[in-house]
């Protein structure tokens, strides 16, 4: 579905990613694990041209985006939710869900709306609340919701998980498999590597820049050594 | 100061109050239509916009070669200043502001391109009519409602005011490129990841903006004289009111707008009674304008988002 090829980028002339390769297939979810700084965020941004693309090539559904804009990825279907400032804090959160769908054009964005509150009913209680007085965990909600309002064939998350409560963590990902159930590819970014080893089904571990292991996440998961040395957890 | 003091304190009590209290409605409604375009704007294109003064400026003397000079009388004058001031912040946006962006131009660069841009059109509007003021021919009758003298075109003004309030509030509420603005200016790059395109935002933003400042510009010459500076004169409460309300903040612009009118009119009749030059009465909105970035500076947004 989304293939990115020898990929090479940063911000400005500075170079942060080296030859990294991913890729994501219909319906599969994938992890981009690794320490702050290894690159995780400015490739997935790369890919959508929110950072620069130095090097290599990028396939959408068999055909080449290299270096497409932003508003353009989002009308082919690729749903990018920012790790911070992921709401509009001055709209609501009906209004924010509506930002969600605003290049749609199609007659089903009431009827998704609704979809989106029966996945997030916490959200339609507060549907009229501004972004900006949520919780946490709403916020994050609320982020991939509105994420989810483009109507995407794939959506790529930046830390969803970043400094949330052990509750709303484990609300977040439940919320997230539905997702992925409902057929849509999901490209995690994280750095708490073991929940999201545990809802990927493929992961890829970034270290300064480059890819040093990428696989199945359970055997990733499994493996001593992986763990040990890059993944930070006990062997 | 002791010996005054008394004195003062009878002034104060001959004070007609609701006379003050409508003089600042009225001061609160120019300022109000002045700062709208300036703070979206600002929000939306995070530089401070000081040609602004010009697109006021240009607004009132479009009116008055459409209404006097051409002799289509002051209704036509509308029409002109909200066209003319609307076509000029478009085209500065698109001509100017856009392109320096775009090759990455600081927020020095973008104000010293404003402050630049006003002066030429300034100058632009000097040339055509002339530096010395002039006056639009139709006289307003004045006319009391209970204590208050007003004055008809004081009236149309607060009309004029509150119509457009409304419709700003219908347009930035109700309708999908409202919202984009209000989403633009506080999330760019999430506007973009939801697909808006910034620059029409923007663009559309510059022409009301702009409009609407003709119109502030046009009330203004029409109650006091035109005059190439027009707009200059009253860009610093206009600033102001943007401060104070929240840059970018449409609802905290209405708030600071009135406050600001309030505080002027209440100022002046301190001045007066203290014996001291109304002409101080600029330095009442700069002093707000002080106060706000040193106790707030996000200004009454949080509270009207």
């Amino acid at each position: 579905m989304l293939i990115a090829e020898n990929i090479d980028a940063g911000y400005g002339d500075v170079v942060i990613v080296h030859n990294v390769s991913i890729k994501v297939g219909k319906g599969e979810t994938i992890a981009i694990v690794g320490p702050n700084g290894s690159g995780k965020s400015t490739l997935i941004k790369s890919l959508l041209g929110f950072a620069c693309l130095f090097r290599g090539r990028v396939f959408y559904q068999g055909k080449e985006i290299t270096g497409i804009t932003p508003d353009r990825a989002v009308a082919l279907g690729i749903s990018y939710v920012p790790q911070l400032n992921n709401v509009f804090v001055n709209l609501t959160v009906a209004e924010n869900l509506e930002m969600g769908a605003y290049i749609r054009k199609d007659g089903t964005v009431k009827a998704d709306i609704a979809e989106i509150y029966r996945l997030f009913p916490e959200l339609e209680a507060r549907r009229g609340t501004w972004a900006g007085n949520l919780s946490g965990g709403e916020r994050q909600m609320l982020a991939i919701a509105r994420g989810m309002m483009t109507n995407p064939k794939v959506i790529l998350l930046d830390e969803p998980l970043a400094s949330l409560s052990p509750k709303s963590t484990s609300l977040i990902l439940s919320k997230i498999e539905k997702i992925r159930d409902s057929g849509t590819a999901i490209v995690i970014i994280e750095q708490n590597v073991k929940k999201a080893l545990d809802s990927s089904q493929r992961s890829y571990v970034l270290v300064d820049g480059t890819c040093v292991l990428e696989g199945d996440s359970h055997s990733i998961l499994s493996d001593e050594t992986a763990r040990r040395r890059y993944l930070g957890l006990k062997a | 100061m002791g010996e005054r003091l008394p004195l003062v304190i009878y002034f104060l009590s001959m004070v007609n109050w609701a006379q003050v209290l409508f003089n600042s409605s009225v001061t609160g409604c120019i300022y109000l239509i002045s700062a709208v375009g300036l703070t979206l704007t600002y929000g939306l294109s995070k530089f401070p916009n000081f040609a602004h003064a010009e697109f006021m400026t240009l607004g009132a003397y479009a009116g008055y070669f459409l209404a006097d000079q051409l002799g289509l009388g002051f209704p036509s004058a509308f029409v002109a200043a909200f066209i003319a001031s609307g076509i000029l912040g478009a085209l500065s946006y698109r001509g100017i502001f856009q392109p320096l962006a775009k090759r990455g131009a600081s927020l020095i660069h973008l104000m010293v391109a404003a402050i630049g841009l006003g002066f030429v059109i300034r100058h632009f509007v000097g040339e055509l009519w002339g530096w010395s003021p002039r006056s639009f021919k139709v006289t307003w009758s004045a006319f009391d409602i209970g204590i208050v003298r007003v004055s008809d075109l004081w009236l149309w003004l607060i009309f004029a005011a509150l119509a457009m309030a409304g419709l700003m509030h219908l347009l930035l509420t109700k309708t999908k490129i409202g919202k984009a603005i209000r989403g633009t200016s506080s999330n760019p790059e999430l506007a973009l990841a939801s697909g808006v395109n910034i620059n029409r935002v923007t663009l559309v933003t510059w022409l009301v903006g702009a409009a609407l400042a003709g119109i502030a510009g046009l009330f203004r010459g029409a109650g006091t004289r035109l005059s190439p500076m027009l707009g200059w004169d009253i860009l610093l409460p206009t600033f102001a009111v943007t401060i104070l309300g929240g840059i970018g903040s449409f609802y905290g612009a209405i708030a600071a707008a009135f406050i600001i009118g309030l505080a002027e009119n209440i100022g002046v009749v301190f001045l007066t009674s203290f014996g001291i030059s109304t002409e101080y009465r600029m330095a009442i909105a700069f002093l707000i304008l002080i106060i706000t970035l040193i106790l707030r500076p996000g200004g009454l947004a949080r509270m009207f988002r």
